[in-house]
């Protein structure tokens, strides 16, 4: 560990100043401090240790000695079999020498040896975990790796539990169980880890499921808290300290007085997406998903706080504030994306505002007061026809009527569909070009509200969804996106959706890959494409980049098609049925053509 | 239509057709499903497996012949009957008798090798149908006035299997002139096996061949006056079976049962022939005439006993299975009927099946329904429905959540989605 932080003071001037001060901490510090550690880890950018590289979620890293003048160059340093066959959404970490990866189901965890020629498979943990876990997963049995804190490696599996490994060998040092699967309840996402707290949500929303986040103890995993999505305050942690400036955020228990009877019980809004955390407000940051059923005339009412983003503190899971961006919502626009804390110049005056920017599944990049709730701006970001603006000053969506969808009848030509401009896919956000690099889905829909009855364990869905691609014919685009401006400023149209994560990096190359399978490096400027390698199977998965022992950048992704989009491929499903994998074979039938199934983590460097 | 299986279709051996309820035994026993087990009961009661929906044999309403004797049967052991009702279709067995949901099955063949049977109660024979007041007098597969006349079989499945006057017929060239009955008919109306005779008494057709109780029993029902004439043997060596001894079913481990049953049998002899008069069983000799009377079978309607060929009735009749297990019938009572399946599509959205499925079965979270893959790797209906009740690890049960009868139309409805080879449907 030392000797690579000290590796550490060869990479560009930015990196010395941090490194250095990083060398006077315990490398491993009290559980209370894992958060404080996780910071001066994060300041290291020869390493990746959080999903999103940093807890603001950038997925920016300051390594620049792949450039847009030599990443022409890249080659394949090396690669690994993760032996899964289903879509690979992680991203990798890399701890010191180690790097990590966790598989689909069944959740294998790699730790492999960096250090080692051969990159040795160092410990790899299988866990044992029930198959009833896999037909209960609605967009494939993704998962979307692993987290770091105090020695620890912490990771959800499909089945519901939330796991703690040793670092170094692998040993499980605790396991509980967050969630029944038998009620629909899987996990998929990846543990944010503040102080001693390891945080995590829950999936289920196409089941009824009732949404929640979890906070349990990095070292016992005993549960400390438990915020839930929907029902009275006292259960959602709506507290003292929650405010909102909108009126219709404001009142008693409307996590329950906005259903009709209790309907909230089985209202979903789940919590599957990539967490945030803010550590000067001490206050981290997450969207719940879709209420439950997706016909929306069965439960009338905003149903909150489905669609909602909320900053919680992450101690006692009290909400200081939550917005909810599609009330009632009727196009299944699941608001778990993640939330990028970045500080943004506000308009005009020359001050910094705190934001958190948020592309949803709805069609809106929202930019939103991260400290009060406030939206700041709203500003679509792709084709969007069911809302024509978001009012700011009541902060709900000016609605097209035509496109509001109803049960028993079938509303056509929806957009964006129900995968939204963009899903899970992460967004990268560099402070050198001030860009968000957005990989978006170009899809429409026609959406048929149904008549649904509650079975527990069993899909609370009622629509029939057939999805398409948008005008144009593309079904994705790879854009740049001002967020001051609140415009896009170019776009790179894919054939398929974009649903790989971004990377952007201080040599301004950004990174992504298509689910056909090409790994693409751009120019952060410009869009210029300036290299590409076709991987062995559709990437769904979010690149990062490290610093390898022999001081050298790599970067590493994880190919294997799946997730909702690619379930086609990886589930083997009829290409006739438009409707099926809810409503994604319609837009993605021909998808076989161009991937086959895999699960390959694919890493390069210069020669 | 009879022709319609000389389209190209494999012809089966013959099986008659309502033993070919019973023919269909699988050979393997899967284990019995836990969602239809009948609840015990402080007193002890002669239990029985049948079918709801098979009159003349057994109804729900436990007017069939089978019933009335099982009650006979019951009352010379001071129980009462406590009924499992199954279609009888394929898996029959397997998932009633021999899932210990019952310990007695009524009117099996007497020499079926998948149960123990008792000593046979009665032996019946094919039979002519026509109107009484016909220009003609049928008797034999041989009288030329056959070929003239539109003659009615019952056909096994839905793909039209020969029964053995179809096969017998067919030997003779008679084929143009047949119509083929679905033996299992509509299973959502009553009696299905009875269409048959209602279309001689309609005039649709100017005779019919079927099995002896069921033409004596549907016969006496028809507005009109119609003749059940049993069928003359046709030659020795033929191994077609016209003629069957009937007994009652138990476990193979029941030995004690059996012969229980086979004391009641020979001492209740009358009272059971008197039902089987009552329902105007065309009955026979039985075969061989040993242990008790063969005289007291008495025949009814204008017959004569017959001495039907025997051949080698085991080796026919499992050549027979074979060809059915290979895939020529349906179990699930609901399959082709355009009603049954629209139901099944409703309750396949208000159910959330599609959720996982797909609305035309392409699947997603859940497997494709519409390939062959998935239809050879879960099997036949009976497997279908232990899957959709039981989940099997695969998906979540509907046990407790929907009716059996709801998850036949469900069933029913997914198999409409198929789109693999259709020469390889077999459920």
């Amino acid at each position: 560990m030392k000797t690579r932080l000290l590796r550490g003071l060869a990479v560009g001037g930015q990196t010395i100043l941090l490194v250095a001060g990083l060398l006077l901490l315990p490398l491993f510090s009290q559980p209370g401090q894992a958060s404080q550690e996780l910071l001066d880890m994060q300041q290291n950018h020869g390493q990746w240790v959080t999903s999103g590289r940093d807890y603001a979620l950038t997925r920016y890293s300051s390594l620049d000695q792949i450039s847009t003048q030599n990443a022409k160059d890249l080659k394949v340093a090396w690669t690994f079999s993760t032996g899964v066959l289903r879509g690979h959404e992680g991203t990798p970490l890399v701890i010191g020498d180690t790097m990590y990866i966790v598989t689909p189901f069944p959740n294998i965890v790699y730790a492999i040896d960096l250090a080692d020629p051969n990159h040795a498979i160092k410990w790899k943990y299988a866990p044992v975990q029930s198959e009833d876990a896999i037909p209960i997963a609605c967009c494939d049995v993704v998962n979307r790796g692993a987290a770091y804190a105090a020695g620890k490696i912490f990771f959800n599996q499909l089945d519901a539990h939330t796991v703690a490994l040793d670092a170094e060998t692998g040993k499980e040092l605790w396991k509980v169980k967050q969630g029944d699967i038998k009620q629909g309840q899987t996990i998929t996402m990846v543990p944010l880890v503040v102080r001693d707290k390891v945080i995590t949500g829950i999936s289920g929303g196409e089941f009824g499921v009732r949404g929640f986040v979890t906070a349990n103890h990095v070292d016992t995993g005993e549960q400390v808290w438990r915020a839930y999505s929907t029902g009275p305050d006292s259960e959602v942690l709506i507290g003292e300290d929650f405010s909102s400036p909108y009126a219709s955020h404001q009142g008693k228990d409307l996590g329950v007085a906005t259903w009709k009877g209790e309907e909230w019980k089985r209202g979903g809004g789940t919590t599957w997406g990539w967490y945030s955390y803010d550590p000067e407000l001490d206050l981290f940051y997450y969207g719940t998903g879709n209420p439950g059923a997706w016909n929306p005339d069965q439960r009338p009412g905003d149903n909150k706080w489905s669609m909602t983003l909320f900053a919680r503190n992450p101690d006692t899971g009290q909400a200081k504030w939550a917005y909810q961006m599609t009330p009632h919502d009727a196009w299944d626009y699941d608001g778990i994306n993640e939330n990028v804390l970045v500080d943004l110049p506000a308009d005009g005056n020359g001050q910094v505002q705190k934001v958190l920017v948020h592309f949803d599944r709805n069609g809106f990049a929202y930019k939103v007061d991260r400290t009060s709730g406030k939206v700041l701006a709203a500003d679509k970001f792709g084709e969007v026809n069911w809302a024509e603006e978001i009012n700011l000053e009541t902060g709900r969506p000016v609605e097209n009527p035509d496109k509001r969808t109803k049960e028993g009848a079938n509303t056509e030509d929806i957009c964006p569909g129900a995968m939204g401009t963009k899903d899970q896919q992460p967004v990268s956000y560099s402070p050198r070009t001030k860009l968000f690099y957005v990989p978006t889905n170009h899809l429409c829909m026609n959406y048929e509200g149904m008549k649904v009855r509650y079975i527990a364990g069993v899909p609370y869905v009622g629509a029939i969804v057939k999805m398409f691609p948008g005008p144009g014919g593309h079904r994705g685009e790879f854009i740049a996106w001002d967020p001051v401006a609140g415009e896009k400023k170019w776009g790179i149209k894919e054939k398929w959706s974009a649903w790989s994560g971004a990377l952007s990096t201080g040599g301004d190359v950004v990174f992504y890959g298509t689910m056909d399978g090409w790994f693409k490096a751009i120019h952060a400027s410009t869009g210029e494409e300036l290299w590409k390698f076709k991987t062995g199977s559709g990437i769904i998965g979010a690149p990062m980049t490290y610093l390898g022992p022999d001081g050298k950048q790599y970067v590493a992704i994880m190919s294997g098609i799946g997730g909702w989009s690619g379930l086609v491929v990886a589930g083997d499903l009829s290409t006739d049925d438009p409707t099926a994998a809810l409503g994604a074979v319609g837009a993605f039938a021909d998808l076989g053509k161009d991937t086959n199934k895999g699960g390959m983590l694919y890493v390069f460097t210069l020669e | 239509m009879l022709n319609r299986t000389e389209g190209g279709r494999r012809v089966a051996l013959p099986a008659p057709p309502c033993l070919a309820l019973l023919l269909l035994l699988s050979a393997s026993l899967f284990p019995a499903a836990a969602w239809a087990t009948e609840k015990s009961e402080a007193t002890k009661p002669f239990r029985v497996c049948a079918d709801p929906n098979n009159l003349p044999f057994s109804n729900q309403q436990q007017e069939g012949f089978e019933n009335k004797i099982a009650e006979v049967l019951a009352r010379g052991l001071g129980q009462a009957v406590a009924y499992t009702w199954w279609p009888q279709r394929r898996g029959f067995l397997r998932s009633t008798l021999n899932a210990g949901k019952c310990d007695v099955v009524m009117g099996l063949p007497a020499d079926i090798d998948m149960v123990l049977t008792t000593q046979p109660y009665y032996r019946s024979i094919y039979a002519f149908v026509y109107p009484a007041d016909a220009p003609y007098d049928l008797s034999s597969f041989d009288d030329p006035i056959l070929k003239e006349l539109k003659v009615g079989v019952h056909l096994i499945g839905d793909d039209y299997t020969n029964s053995p006057p179809a096969h017998a017929l067919s030997k003779r060239g008679i084929v143009d002139n047949v119509v083929g009955y679905s033996v299992f008919g509509n299973y959502a109306d009553p009696s299905p096996p009875g269409k048959i005779i209602e279309a001689v008494a309609n005039n649709e057709i100017d005779a019919a061949i079927v099995w002896g109780p069921i033409g004596g029993y549907f016969a006496q029902r028809q507005a009109v006056s119609l003749r059940v004439v049993p069928v003359v043997s046709e030659d020795e060596s033929s191994s077609l079976l016209l003629a069957y001894d009937i007994a009652l079913g138990v476990r193979k481990s029941d030995e004690a049962l059996k012969d229980t049953l086979n004391g009641l049998l020979t001492q209740h002899t009358e009272e059971i022939q008197q039902i089987l008069v009552d329902y105007g069983v065309p009955g026979m000799a039985l075969q061989p005439a040993g242990s008790h009377d063969p005289q007291q079978d008495t025949a009814v309607s204008d017959t004569q006993p017959l001495q039907a060929s025997n051949g080698q009735p085991t080796e026919a009749r499992d050549k027979a299975e074979q060809e059915v297990t290979n895939g020529l019938v349906k179990l699930n009572p609901y399959t082709g009927n355009p009603a049954a399946i629209s139901e099944g599509e409703e309750l396949y959205k208000l159910l959330n099946c599609y959720s996982c499925h797909g609305l035309r079965g392409g699947g997603g979270m859940g497997p494709d329904l519409t390939d062959e893959e998935w239809k050879e790797g879960t099997g036949d209906d009976t497997r279908v429905m232990d899957q959709v009740m039981t989940g099997r690890n695969k998906m979540p049960g509907y046990d407790g959540v929907i009716t059996e009868e709801e998850a036949w139309k469900v069933i029913a409805y997914v198999r409409t989605l198929y789109k693999g080879n259709p020469s390889t449907i077999e459920w």
